[in-house]
C-alpha cells in the first residue's frame, strides 16, 4: 500500500518537473532527435566487432564469432606495448601540455595593451593550421644529424651529432613538445573566453582589499575558470587510450616502434594487408570501452574533489 | 485506295522500325567506372580526356567516371564495397579480390573471356605466367592487372660517375668494390668543396630498401619478395632465417658505423631524399633508374659536371648477382555485380588490355598528337618530348589520359623513347640480371590462408623491421641474431611459410 | 609613517613591473616561436623551386616565384570550390551554433529533469559509434548522398562543444539574473534568447570560430559523400592539385614522373591559401573573447 502511494507520488513529482521544464525540454529536443538519428541508429555497426563481417553477405547474415577478434588482439605479441605507449604518450601529454594553454591564457589576461594582446594571441594559433606533414617535415629538418640546425650547433660546441628521430629515448619528448608548439595557442582560446566572462567587479573588490596581482590570480581568476579546466581535463582523460595515428606514422620508424607504436598505427599497418573491418571494429570498441571507463571513474573523482563533473 | 494506304502504312512502319533499329544499335552503352584518379592530378579522368574519348568512339561506349585522388581512393572504395550496393560497374584499385569475390560483389571473368574476349585469350596463351598469377584458388579469374614494363620497374643502383672519374675509380662490380668506392667518397672529398660532407650511399625507403637491394648480392630476395623464395627443390623458405642474411646485416652494420650510409636512412622522406641528391652530397643511391634524367636536368645548372650513371647490381661473395623487378603485374581491376552490361565491360578490357591497337592507344596516346607512326612503329612527338606547356614526358602523356589507372600493358618502347640514352644504357646493363619477384606474393589466398596471414604477419613484420634496423645501426648486437631467429619461430613464421608454399604450389599447378 | 607607505607602494609597483616584464618576455618568446613556422612556410611557398628542392631555406625566401600559387588558381574550378566551402561554412556553422546553444542551455540548468540522463546520452556518443559503414548507409538511405546537406547535417552538433558551452552557461551567467527574469514571468525560451545569449558573446564567438574552422578544413566527409565535382569544397580541390604519395603506395608509382618542383612547393602554398581567409575573419570574432572590450556588458 505504501509502495503504491510512493510510485504515484513519484510520477506526479516527475510530471510536475516536466511541466515546469517544458520549455527547456522543447529546446533540447531537436538535439536529442539529432543524436538518435545520426549517432544511435548507426550504432548497431559496433556489433561487427563480434562478427566476421563480409560486406557482400551484409550485416545481418555475417556470422557471429564472439570474442575472436578481441582474443587475437589481446594475444598479439605487442599488445601490452601498444597500450603502454598510447597511455604514456597521453599521460605525459596531460602532465606537460595540458597546463600550457592555461598558463598562456592567464599571462595574456594580465596584459593591458589591447593591440599587443590581440597580436600575440593571433600569432599563437597559426601553427594549429599547419598540416602535420609540414610540421613533421620541419622537425625532421631541424633535427637532421647531417645538416639540421640543432646538430650543427652541437658540432660547433664539440659534441657528437644526435640522430633524434632514430632514437627511442627522444621520441616522447619530440612528440609532446611539437604538440605543445602546434596547439597551445589554439587551445588557449577556450580559456580566454572563460576568463573574459569573469565579473570584473570581483577584481575591483579584491584590489580595494589590498590583494596583489598574484593573489588576484589565485583567488579570483583560477577559481573562475576552474570549471572549464576540470571539464576539459575530464574529457582529456576520456581520450587516454587514443593517439592520433597520422602524426605517429609521420614521426616513427622501425627503430622507434618500441615507444612510438600505438594501437592505431598497428591497426593501420594490419589494414594494409587487406580490408579488416571486424578486427578494426573490435580494436576500436576495446579502445572506446576502456576510454569510457576511465572517463566515468575520473568524473566521479572530480565530482568528489572539486564538485565539478559531467554528470 | 484502302489497300494502297495500308501498304504505305506497312512500309512506313517498317522503315521507321528499321530506322529505330539503326538508332538503337547506335545507342552507346554506358559504363560506370570507379578507379583512382589520374596520377597527373590537374587532369582528372572525369574531364573526359582525349584518349578516353577515343576509346568511347572506337567501342561505342560512354564512360561515367567516379574517381578520387589515389591516396583517398582506397578508403572510399572500401566503404562503397562495404555498403554493398550502387557500386560502379568496373572498379580499379589495390584491394583484396578474394574477399569481394566470396561475397559475390565481383563476378568471375572466365566465361566472359571465353565468349567475348579473343585478345585476352590470345594473350593468356602467349603469357601463361600472367594467367597463372591472375588465377584464384578456386580456379576462376576475378580480376585483371596492369602489366608492368621491364624498363620501368627496376630499382637500380645509380652512382656519380664524375666523382668516380675525379677519384680515378672504376664503377664498382662486387660488394668489396662498393666498399672501397664508398669509403673513397667519404674520405677524399669528391665534390671538391673542402668539406668532408659527402654521404656515400642513400636510399628513400629505409631499412627495407637498404637491406633489400643489397640482399640481391647474397642471392636473397628482400625487396619485392619480402625474403620468401623457393629453394631448388621448390620448397619455400624465409630467407631472413638464412645465415647469409646475417652476413648481409653484418656488412651493412660495418658500413653504417663507418659513415658510408646516410645516418638518416631510416627516416628519409621523398622531399628529403630529393634535397639530398640535388645538394651535391650523395655519391650513390638506389631508386628508379630513370630518375637520372630528372636529376641531371635539375642539377646541371648549379653543378655542371654532374654525371649520374646506372651500374650493374653488385656481385656478392658467393657469386650472386641479381636484381628484383617490380611487377610483373600491378593493380586490381574487376567487374562488379552491379554491372548491367558485362559483355561491354569485358570488351573494354579486351581492347585496352589485350589488343595491339589498345596498347598503343593506352601507352602512346593519340596519333598525330602524342605520336606518329614511322615505319610501322609508333614514335613520340614533341608534345611528349618537348611539351609546349613545359610538362615533363610523363605529365604530358598522362595529361591526355594515357598510362591510365585501368588495366593496360606498359610499353618498353615508350620508355626507350622517353628516357635518355643514359637511362636506356643503364637499364640494358642490368637487364640480364632481372628476376621476377616470388609469384606467391601476387597469388591470391584462400580465406583460411588469409586469416593466418592477418593474424600472424603484422607482428612478425613489425619485429623483423625493428630488429633489422637495429642490427644495421648497431642498436642491437648481431650476437643476438640466433635469439632473433628463435623468436621468429615462436611467433609462428612456419605457418606463414606454409601459406606461401600453398600459394606457390597453386601457381605451379595452374594452367 | 608616510615614508613607510610610500616604500611599500614603491616596492609593490617594482614587483609588479618585474612581473610585467616577465610576462611580456614570455609572451613575446611564445609569439616568436609560433611565428617562425609561419614565416618559414611563406618563404617556402614563394621561393624559387631550386631552393625548395634543395631544402636550404631556413627563414627568409631565396629567389622568388609564385609558380606554386599559379598552379592552384589556374583551374577555374577553384572558384566554385571556394563558393562551396563558404556555403558549407556559413550554413553549417549557423546550424552548429544554434544546435549547440539549445542543447547546452537546458543542460546548464541544475534542476532540469533528466539532466544527468541527457548529458550521459550525449557524452556516450563521443565514445561509441557504429563506424563508417553504417553512417554511410544511413546517409544514403536518408537521401542525403551527393547533396549539400550531407556536409552540414551529420555533424550538426558536437558533444564536446555542447559540454563546453554548458560549462560556460553554468559558471558565467549569474543565477540571480535568471531567477529575476522568471519572477518577471519570462519563460525559458525567451530567457535564453533575450538574456543569456547577449551575455554569452565570448562562448558564441568561440563556438562560431571552432565550428567554422572545422567546416573550412573539412575534407573526408566531402570525399565520401560528394562524388559530384560541383559540390566539392576547396580542400578536395586542393588535394586534387596536390600530388601526394602516401606510404602504402610504395612501388605502385614506379614511373613517378619527374615532378616539377612546383609540386613540392604546393603543400606550402596550400597552407597559406587555407589560412589567409581565417586570419582575415578572425579579428572580428577575437574581440569578443579577448577581454578588454566587453567590460560592463554584464551589468546591464
Amino acid at each position: 500500500m505504501l509502495g503504491h502511494i510512493s510510485k504515484d507520488t513519484t510520477i506526479r513529482i516527475m510530471w510536475r518537473s516536466v511541466k515546469r521544464d517544458r520549455y527547456l525540454l522543447m529546446l533540447i529536443s531537436p538535439v536529442i532527435v539529432y543524436y538518435i538519428i545520426f549517432h544511435y541508429v548507426p550504432m548497431y555497426g559496433a556489433l561487427i566487432a563480434f562478427k566476421d563481417y563480409n560486406p557482400g553477405i551484409g550485416f545481418y547474415s555475417s556470422p557471429w564469432v564472439g570474442l575472436k577478434w578481441f582474443k587475437q588482439f589481446f594475444e598479439s605479441f605487442y599488445f601490452w606495448r601498444l597500450i603502454r605507449n598510447a597511455i604514456l604518450l597521453n599521460v605525459y601529454g596531460i602532465i606537460f601540455s595540458f597546463p600550457i594553454p592555461i598558463i598562456f591564457a592567464l599571462l595574456l589576461n594580465e596584459v593591458r595593451d589591447g593591440f599587443f594582446k590581440r597580436s600575440i594571441q593571433t600569432i599563437s594559433y597559426l601553427p594549429h593550421f599547419i598540416s602535420l606533414v609540414v610540421i613533421v617535415g620541419m622537425i625532421v629538418n631541424f633535427l637532421s644529424p647531417v645538416d639540421g640546425i640543432v646538430n650543427m650547433f652541437l658540432k660547433s660546441i664539440g659534441k657528437e651529432p644526435i640522430n633524434f628521430m632514430g632514437d627511442p629515448r627522444w621520441f616522447r619528448f619530440l612528440y609532446i613538445s611539437s604538440g605543445i608548439w602546434q596547439e597551445f595557442g589554439w587551445s588557449s582560446i577556450i580559456y580566454l573566453a572563460a576568463l573574459s566572462a569573469i565579473d570584473p567587479t570581483l577584481y575591483d573588490a579584491a584590489k580595494v582589499d589590498g590583494a596583489n596581482r598574484w593573489q588576484q590570480i589565485l583567488n579570483i581568476t583560477l577559481p573562475g575558470i576552474m570549471p572549464t579546466i576540470m571539464i576539459l581535463l575530464i574529457l582529456n582523460v576520456g581520450n587516454l587510450l587514443s593517439v592520433g595515428f597520422e602524426k605517429i606514422i609521420l614521426m616513427y620508424q622501425p627503430m622507434t616502434y618500441e615507444v612510438a607504436d600505438v594501437i592505431s598505427t598497428y591497426t593501420y599497418r594490419r589494414g594494409i594487408l587487406g580490408a579488416d573491418y571486424s578486427f578494426a571494429a573490435a580494436v576500436g570498441l576495446f579502445n572506446s570501452v576502456i576510454n569510457f571507463m576511465l572517463l566515468v571513474t575520473f568524473n566521479r573523482i572530480s565530482k568528489r574533489l572539486t564538485e565539478i563533473s559531467l554528470w | 485506295m484502302k489497300r494502297v494506304i495500308s501498304i504505305l502504312m506497312c512500309a512506313l512502319f517498317m522503315l521507321v522500325s528499321i530506322g529505330n533499329l539503326g538508332v538503337a544499335q547506335q545507342q552507346p552503352v554506358t559504363l560506370k567506372v570507379g578507379t583512382f584518379d589520374n596520377w597527373y592530378t590537374p587532369k582528372s579522368f572525369a574531364l573526359n580526356l582525349p584518349v578516353w574519348q577515343e576509346v568511347e568512339k572506337r567501342l561505342n561506349i560512354k564512360i561515367q567516371w567516379e574517381v578520387a585522388p589515389p591516396p583517398q581512393w582506397g578508403e572510399i572504395i572500401t566503404t562503397r564495397f562495404a555498403a554493398g550496393k550502387d557500386l560502379p560497374e568496373i572498379v580499379g584499385g589495390f584491394f583484396d579480390v578474394m574477399q569481394y569475390a566470396q561475397a559475390g560483389l565481383i563476378i568471375p571473368l572466365n566465361d566472359l573471356i571465353d565468349k567475348y574476349a579473343p585478345n585476352i585469350r590470345a594473350y593468356f596463351k602467349e603469357h601463361p605466367e600472367i594467367k597463372k598469377l591472375l588465377t584464384a584458388p578456386d580456379g576462376k579469374i576475378y580480376h585483371l592487372s596492369s602489366v608492368i614494363g621491364k624498363l620501368g620497374g627496376a630499382h637500380g643502383f645509380v652512382i656519380r660517375q664524375d666523382w668516380l672519374d675525379e677519384l680515378g675509380l672504376k664503377q664498382p662490380q662486387t660488394l668489396d668494390d662498393w666498399y672501397k668506392v664508398l669509403e673513397a667518397f667519404k674520405k677524399d672529398d669528391p665534390n671538391r668543396n673542402g668539406k668532408k660532407d659527402e654521404i656515400p650511399f642513400c636510399v628513400e625507403y629505409g631499412g627495407h630498401q637498404l637491406a633489400g637491394v643489397f640482399s640481391w648480392a647474397y642471392g636473397l630476395h628482400g625487396f619485392y619478395s619480402d625474403y620468401f623464395w623457393p629453394d631448388k627443390s621448390g620448397k619455400v623458405v624465409y630467407e631472413v632465417m638464412d645465415p647469409k642474411f646475417k652476413e648481409l646485416l653484418t656488412m651493412l652494420n660495418k658500413w653504417y658505423k663507418e659513415g658510408l650510409i646516410d645516418p638518416e636512412f631510416a627516416t628519409m622522406t621523398y622531399d628529403k631524399f630529393i634535397a639530398r641528391l640535388t645538394s651535391n652530397n650523395v655519391g650513390a643511391f638506389n631508386r628508379f633508374v630513370h630518375w637520372i634524367d630528372m636529376l641531371q636536368a635539375t642539377m646541371r645548372k648549379e653543378y655542371p659536371k654532374v654525371d649520374w650513371r646506372g651500374t650493374v647490381p653488385p656481385q656478392g661473395p658467393y657469386g650472386d648477382r641479381l636484381m628484383e623487378r617490380y611487377g610483373p603485374i600491378s593493380g586490381v581491376f574487376v567487374i562488379t555485380k552491379d554491372c548491367k552490361n558485362p559483355e561491354a565491360a569485358i570488351k573494354l578490357f579486351d581492347y585496352i588490355w589485350a589488343s595491339k591497337e589498345g596498347q598503343i592507344l593506352m601507352t602512346f596516346g593519340i596519333e598525330g598528337l602524342s605520336y606518329t607512326m614511322k615505319g610501322g612503329v609508333p614514335r613520340v612527338t614533341d608534345f611528349v618530348l618537348k611539351n609546349p606547356d613545359g610538362l615533363g614526358p610523363w605529365e604530358a602523356i598522362r595529361s591526355i589520359g594515357a598510362w591510365p589507372n585501368l588495366p593496360y600493358r606498359q610499353s618498353d618502347l615508350f620508355y626507350q623513347q622517353v628516357y635518355s640514352p643514359k637511362v636506356v644504357e643503364a637499364f640494358k646493363k642490368c637487364e640480364k640480371y632481372l628476376v621476377d619477384p616470388f609469384p606467391g606474393i601476387n597469388m591470391l589466398s584462400t580465406k583460411e590462408e588469409d586469416e593466418i596471414l592477418k593474424a600472424k604477419w603484422p607482428d612478425i613484420d613489425t619485429y623483423v623491421s625493428e630488429m633489422r634496423d637495429k642490427f644495421i645501426t648497431g642498436q642491437e648486437s648481431l650476437d643476438n641474431f640466433d635469439k632473433f631467429i628463435t623468436q621468429l619461430k615462436a611467433m609462428g613464421i612456419e605457418d606463414i611459410i606454409k601459406v606461401y608454399q600453398a600459394r606457390y604450389d597453386r601457381f605451379l599447378k595452374a594452367k | 609613517m608616510v615614508g613607510g607607505i610610500e616604500k611599500v607602494e614603491f616596492r609593490k609597483s617594482n614587483l609588479e613591473s618585474v612581473f610585467d616584464m616577465l610576462i611580456y618576455t614570455v609572451l613575446t618568446f611564445a609569439a616568436l616561436v609560433t611565428l617562425y613556422p609561419f614565416i618559414y612556410i611563406i618563404s617556402m611557398s614563394i621561393s624559387s623551386p631550386e631552393h625548395v628542392l634543395q631544402q636550404d631555406i631556413w627563414f627568409l625566401p631565396k629567389g622568388f616565384s609564385v609558380g606554386a600559387y599559379k598552379l592552384v588558381f589556374e583551374n577555374p574550378d577553384v572558384w566554385r570550390a571556394y563558393y562551396n566551402t563558404i556555403w558549407y561554412t556559413l550554413v553549417g556553422t549557423t546550424i552548429n551554433v544554434l544546435m549547440t546553444v539549445i542543447g547546452a542551455y537546458p543542460l546548464s540548468r541544475k534542476n532540469l529533469i533528466g539532466r544527468n540522463f541527457f548529458t550521459f546520452f550525449i557524452t556516450f556518443t563521443m565514445f561509441f559509434s557504429g563506424g563508417l559503414i553504417p553512417s554511410f548507409l544511413l546517409i544514403k538511405n536518408l537521401g542525403l548522398y551527393n547533396t549539400r546537406w550531407a556536409m552540414v547535417l551529420p555533424g550538426a552538433a558536437s558533444a564536446w562543444y555542447i559540454i563546453i558551452a554548458r560549462t560556460y552557461f553554468q559558471s558565467s551567467i549569474p543565477d540571480g539574473l535568471i531567477d529575476a527574469a522568471k519572477i518577471d514571468g519570462c519563460n525559458d525560451i525567451s530567457i535564453l534568447f533575450r538574456i543569456v545569449l547577449p551575455l554569452s558573446a565570448p562562448i558564441i564567438a568561440v563556438l562560431t570560430l571552432f565550428y567554422a574552422v572545422g567546416h573550412w578544413n573539412s575534407f573526408f566527409n566531402a570525399l565520401l559523400y560528394l562524388p559530384d565535382k560541383n559540390l566539392q569544397p576547396i580542400q578536395i580541390y586542393l588535394v586534387r592539385v596536390l600530388i601526394q604519395a602516401s606510404p602504402e603506395l610504395i612501388g605502385q608509382i614506379q614511373n613517378e614522373f619527374a615532378r616539377s618542383a612546383y609540386f613540392i612547393q604546393l603543400k606550402y602554398a596550400v597552407i597559406i591559401i587555407t589560412i589567409l581567409p581565417i586570419i582575415c575573419v578572425y579579428p572580428f570574432l577575437q574581440k569578443y573573447f579577448v577581454k578588454g572590450v566587453m567590460i560592463g556588458a554584464i551589468k546591464e
